[in-house]
């Protein structure tokens, strides 16, 4: 799978306090988009002051694809006569350079892999590539994973560089700065650096242990995609999808998922052609104008999610369409839980197997 | 992908741009006024507008939104783009209320389109159904007037509609049956007075004319019952998978294999296809 | 697990095949969480429980079975859906086994997250229920001091249609507790109301959660997304948001049992009962009628009345 990076540099370490001077300095020209506490919950929102900065967060609920991918996106405003029903403009997507800070490397992961799609892959999206050639992403190595994490069964962890220009990792009062890609690079110069000392440096690691040793044992999900292949008709995806209620929240709040709708706002004889979020849990999100629908019902709804996110993802960009962040299985209202479901198909998988031995 | 067919790409610009189209005329195709034709010319003087048949656009009316059809006219016939409309939804009850000198947008040509260098040097049995006849005619109409007839062999065709009213392109059809070229197979499902041409339904006619599988590549675009009918005769007659190709539809909205609504297993129709040949939709589950 | 008298009957159901199906509650993934269970062997009867985090109305999953016999368990409210399903023509009472709920209210994690200080329900982890405390580490918080608030005024705790009963039986509660929220919002100046309601709207992002977890929700294709006319577009900007909630809820008058299951699937924390206990007082008032009581009464906005109050209608 694509979704890994280069060895990250060590470039040396830095006090919290000079990383908030730093991120004083970076509001300055980048829009900051970071985790920060508001009404009892932490969200991604554009920074405010840099002692804003929730630093000891879980993660957010949301993830942070808002950022990358709006909910809605204006991708061209009109007007319209009797005579002429195009009266287009694009429009231009925002300008300005923004920072993700804070970033946990499930979520870092996240955005590499719907940048796979939209920008390298059959067509560059040109709202797409513009925010997210604008983009710096600035990681913060995940110290406590959750109960509901999972990144470790795709070979990757909490302290996983890939998708971030720099890492931090916590070494108690100080953060270790990895430098991971040129961009990373050129941010690290404003960064008042010290070198690493061994204490710290065995803090980090010690540190890393911990979280990785912390994640919940799952059985690993990289070649799950061969697994799938022979289990259209298995009667599981009708089992494990009976208690979902279609609210479609497991795919508003997941990193990865980007499939949108093309809606037309009519304002008067004006009006805006958007971008906006949709989802493949919703049964009208195939359902043709003649009435037929390919997919009708729950199961071969999430049937489609799986197989897009665990087999066709990986064969068209070579990357899963899970991170592992868990946002999903914390906010299910029904406690439809992804990791059970892929339990049931490595064992489904099993038991064809074995049948077919006989 | 057949044939490593490329998406024609017009996206460094912009992909969800539609490009302004004037309605130069509309012709109602079928008796009962639900199918028409609307035949559009760029407003603007850009690039002339350049696919392959078996392409599709998404038309766009601003305020209603877009929805996507096949090309109906052929390359050859520059002066005009041709997309043939059953009124079924919102945008089409729209568009068909429409008249010549309306300007909407257009955004193509997407998908893959029919492999025409696989057809070339091959006899060509293209059998259609109802309303699934538009890139059919692009097909036809650029075989037979593109000015290369002998890069291709024998033309058979077989279309069958419900009754006589329901028939796209009579007076193409009417040339075509005039023509030496080309046999045209026009039947209806059953008897009705004042017809004198076949009846019966499609899978039947292509059996009767029972079209030779040696070097013929085979086209079926119709209903999926009358695909999955057809399919066997076809079969039978010697045609391998490989060689019978056909267009898929789905609900489609970026039509650029981003939105992710209309894919077939890992396979994007507006993108791999909406052409492919039996073979390849053997790798692909039954979901469409 | 159940009381054991529960589970061999329902063991008894499933092997002699009277009912195809059983639906109840198994513990969830996530820490003071149930998740709904369809099983349809004696063996699987195990893995049901009844506790306080069985929030989900399990009224919600019977309809497509509705030419089955199936099996359920229903806490007051839940069965209160039933009893409206059936007044609408939905379910009928033959094909039902309910094992009815005597029940003291569920907790609202997010509740207990406050009270724990954390803020998402994963990070209890290890928090359990132990009777009618909620323990977790040194903490031990009484249910009755996290449970969702729609619980704290339920009007009726005890099922009213059952074929087996458990859990306690209680006193009927007074319906006025049960509108403070109603009156405290009639309470206010216009501008403040609309302040209230716009601010609770904002938080709406058109998931249909609320309406996907409802038992009333049923339509084949629902309003919000027909294709010819078109009402809204998938987009969650305000005229949209405020046209589903609305119409939602007026679809829901004279029929919302006020079981809460909306506000609990809501991911983003929309009052909505506010809404729909305005519209069941309203109901109340004008035409003397509480859903989801008597199989056999007629809810009064599908039946005509020559007595019907229509002072409204100009």
């Amino acid at each position: 799978m694509t979704l890994s990076c280069e060895a990250p540099v060590v470039a040396g370490m830095i006090s919290r306090q000079a990383l908030e001077e730093a991120l004083g300095g970076w509001m300055q020209s980048w829009r900051v988009i970071a985790p920060v506490r508001q009404d009892g919950e932490v969200r991604f929102q554009p920074l405010d002051e840099p002692a804003a900065v929730a630093w000891d967060y879980a993660n957010a609920k949301h993830s942070a694809k808002g950022v990358y991918l709006p909910q809605v996106e204006r991708l061209l405003t009109y007007a319209r006569t009797r005579d002429d029903l195009n009266q287009v403009k694009a429009t231009d997507p925002p300008a300005g350079p923004t920072m993700l800070f804070g970033l946990r490397p499930c979520d870092a992961r996240a955005r590499l892999m719907v940048d796979q799609v939209m920008v390298d892959g059959v067509c560059r999206d040109r709202y797409y590539a513009a925010r997210r050639d604008g983009t710096v992403v600035v990681g913060l190595a995940c110290e406590h994973p959750r109960s509901t994490c999972f990144c470790g069964a795709f070979d990757s962890g909490p302290y996983d560089a890939t998708g971030s220009d720099i890492l931090l990792r916590s070494a108690g009062d100080m953060y270790l700065v990895d430098v991971v890609t040129e961009r990373g690079a050129e941010l690290a110069k404003d960064l008042a650096l010290e070198p690493v000392d061994d204490e710290h440096s065995q803090r980090a690691e010690q540190a890393q242990a911990k979280a990785e040793g912390a994640l919940r044992p799952m059985e690993r999900l990289v070649g799950i995609e061969a697994a799938l292949e022979g289990l259209w008709d298995d009667p599981l995806w009708q089992e494990i999808s009976a208690k979902c209620l279609a609210c479609g929240t497991c795919t508003y709040l997941c990193p990865t998922c980007h499939c949108f709708a093309v809606e037309d706002r009519a304002l008067g004889d004006g009006g805006e052609r958007v971008r906006a979020w949709d989802s493949c849990m919703y049964a009208g999100f195939t359902a043709h104008a003649s009435g037929h629908n390919p997919r009708p019902d729950q199961a071969s709804r999430w049937r489609q999610r799986v197989m897009h996110k665990f087999s066709y993802l990986p064969e068209n960009v070579d990357a899963y369409g899970c991170v592992g962040c868990g946002r999903c299985v914390v906010s299910c209202p029904v406690n439809l839980d992804i990791r059970q479901v892929l339990a049931r198909v490595w064992a489904a998988a099993r038991t064809q197997a074995e049948e077919s031995a006989l | 992908m057949t044939d490593a067919h490329p998406h024609i790409c017009h996206c460094a610009e912009n992909a969800y741009l539609p490009r302004s189209m004037q309605i130069l005329r509309v012709i109602t195709e079928t008796d009962d006024h639900e199918i028409k034709s609307f035949d559009l010319v760029p407003v603007d003087d850009g690039e002339p507008f350049r696919f392959t048949p078996g392409q599709f656009c998404e038309l766009s009316i601003v305020g209603e939104g877009e929805a996507p059809f096949g090309i109906a006219s052929a390359p050859v016939e520059e002066s005009f783009v041709r997309f043939s409309i059953k009124r079924i939804g919102r945008v089409t009850t729209r568009l068909h209320s429409l008249t010549p000198g309306t300007v909407i947008g257009m955004r193509g040509p997407l998908g893959n389109g029919f492999p025409m260098d696989a057809f070339a040097g091959k006899n060509l049995v293209v059998i259609g159904g109802g309303f699934a006849f538009t890139t059919l005619r692009s097909l036809l109409v650029q075989i037979l007037q593109g000015g290369d007839r002998d890069q291709f062999g024998q033309l058979q065709v077989v279309y069958g509609v419900r009754e006589p009213g329901l028939f796209l392109y009579r007076e193409d059809l009417a040339a075509w049956q005039a023509r030496d070229d080309i046999q045209v197979v026009q039947t209806i499902d059953v008897p009705v007075d004042g017809w004198h041409g076949q009846v019966g339904f499609v899978p039947q006619a292509v059996q009767e004319l029972a079209p030779s599988a040696k070097n013929t590549v085979a086209v079926i675009c119709g209903p999926p019952v009358m695909i999955r009918f057809t399919l066997p005769v076809l079969l039978e007659l010697g045609f391998g998978r490989e060689a019978i190709y056909t267009s898929l539809e789905n609900r489609m909205q970026c039509g650029v294999g981003k939105c992710g609504r209309c894919n077939v297993g890992s396979k994007y129709v507006c993108v791999d296809g909406p052409v492919f040949s039996m073979a390849e939709l053997d790798e692909l589950p039954p979901e469409y | 697990m159940l009381p054991d008298e529960i589970r061999a009957t329902i063991g008894e159901w499933l092997a002699t095949g009277e009912v195809d199906l059983f639906i109840g509650w198994e513990p969830g993934t996530v820490p003071l969480t149930a998740t709904p269970a369809f099983v349809r062997r004696p063996d699987e009867v195990d893995r049901l429980i009844w506790d306080a985090t069985c929030e989900h109305n399990l009224a919600r999953f019977v309809r497509p079975y509705r030419d089955k016999t199936v099996g359920i368990m229903v806490k007051g409210c839940d069965a209160r859906a039933l009893i409206g399903l059936m007044q609408e023509g939905q379910l009928k009472r033959e094909r039902l086994r309910i094992v009815g709920i005597g029940c003291d209210g569920v907790i609202d994690p997010r509740r207990v997250c406050e009270r724990a200080g954390v803020e998402s329900v994963e990070e209890l982890d290890g928090a359990q229920l132990e009777g009618d405390v909620v323990v977790f580490g040194d903490l031990r918080i009484p249910v009755a001091e996290v449970l969702f608030a729609g619980c704290e005024t339920c009007h009726q705790r005890d099922p009213q249609v059952y074929d087996l009963r458990m859990g306690p039986e209680h006193d009927e509660t007074s319906l006025a507790d049960r509108y403070a929220h109603v009156e405290a919002m009639a309470a206010l100046s216009e501008d403040e109301r609309w302040e209230r309601f716009t601010s609770e709207i904002a938080k709406c992002n058109l998931c249909y959660a609320c309406r996907n977890a409802c038992p009333f929700c049923y339509c084949n294709v629902c309003f919000a997304e027909q294709t010819n006319p078109q009402w809204l577009t998938p987009t969650a900007h305000d005229p949209d948001v405020s046209f589903f909630q609305i119409i939602r809820t007026f679809h829901l008058a004279g029929r919302c049992v006020a079981c809460g299951a909306c506000t609990r699937a809501c991911p983003q924390g929309v009052d909505l009962r506010l809404m729909l206990d305005k519209l069941c007082a309203d109901v109340a008032e004008l035409y003397d009628y509480v859903a989801g009581e008597d199989p056999e009464a007629k809810p009064p906005l599908t039946t005509y009345r020559q007595d019907d109050y229509n002072d409204f209608v100009l």
